[in-house]
């Protein structure tokens, strides 16, 4: 059952979030020849992924660090860099949980316990 | 829920939900107008649960500003066969008749996608109204929700080991899909 997703033709690489992963709650891709990379590595809980509408930057919840971390996205290669904080939310309104981006490419995300 | 500008770190608006936790959110309807909001009944008592009547619930907001489909996601191309199935079961399963309808469709790859369609006439074009859900659903989790061709869907997970076995495999074919 685990095999691939149809290869999209707007872009090198297809993301996933596998939350059921034994070795980490990592983010993968799969590229056009449907191999799978892990993409991030010390995750504890993926759980909300969205692109800017340009495609530039790649916004990602790991639950646990409160935050919505935002990396440039290479969009020939697929590879993500430069990690910076996007939203910072500690004691503000609770876990990250979800996350959607509508036509202003502002964020929408819900919160787990708040 | 919360709006936020990523770019300056900066909540924009906040909105409560008559609900403990929320798990995903994804925009849908025709023109991506609406935004869909599933929550979870996980780890709740009876009292929680009653303190928060909207626990487990799915919602639907409209927002007055549309939303993209995130280029490169996972959800926008790929084929969610089994998942679309499995929601339309369970909704089915809750004796679903309205709001929410489903459509069976088959899209040019010949697999057939469920898709919602609105027949609520009651919805009120107000800003975000989230005080009545959808979905009422006071036993199971909804949750990992994602717009397929501006249709949405979620999967919900359910509490007995037979279902609970289909919610893996459902999770699973998010990553993956069927061949």
């Amino acid at each position: 059952m685990e095999t691939a997703i149809q290869p999209i033709a707007s872009g090198p690489a297809h993301w996933s979030l596998d939350n059921d992963a034994r070795e980490g709650f990592a983010p993968y891709c799969m590229d056009a020849n449907r191999s799978v990379h892990k993409m991030l590595d010390k995750i504890s809980n993926s759980n909300g992924i969205v692109w800017s509408s340009d495609a530039k930057t790649m916004y990602f919840i790991d639950t646990p660090t409160f935050q919505v971390a935002a990396f440039e996205y290479d969009t020939k290669t697929g590879e993500v860099s430069n990690r910076r904080v996007a939203v910072d939310a500690p004691g503000k309104v609770g876990y990250p949980d979800g996350l959607a981006i509508d036509a202003e490419n502002k964020l929408w995300g819900g919160h787990w316990d708040g | 829920m919360v709006r936020c500008d990523p770019l300056t770190d900066e909540i924009i608006e906040t909105f409560k939900l008559p609900t403990y936790a929320v798990t995903a959110c994804a925009f849908g309807g025709a023109n991506l107008e609406d935004l869909y909001i599933t929550t979870a009944t996980a780890g709740l008592n009876e009292v929680d649960r009653a303190r928060h009547p909207g626990t487990g619930g799915l919602f639907r907001a409209r927002p007055g500003i549309k939303g993209i489909i995130s280029p490169h996601s996972p959800d926008s191309r790929a084929v969610y066969h089994d998942i679309l199935h499995f929601f339309a079961r369970v909704l089915a399963n809750l004796g679903l008749q309205s709001p929410i309808l489903i459509r069976r469709r088959a899209d040019r790859t010949g697999i057939h996608r469920f898709a919602i369609a609105r027949s609520d006439k009651r919805w009120q074009h107000s800003r975000l109204n989230l005080h009545r859900p959808l979905v009422k659903n006071s036993q199971h989790s909804v949750g990992r929700s994602m717009c397929l061709r501006k249709n949405f869907v979620a999967q919900v997970k359910f509490t007995t080991t037979k279902t609970l076995q289909f919610h893996w495999t459902a999770t699973r074919m998010i990553a993956f899909n069927e061949n």
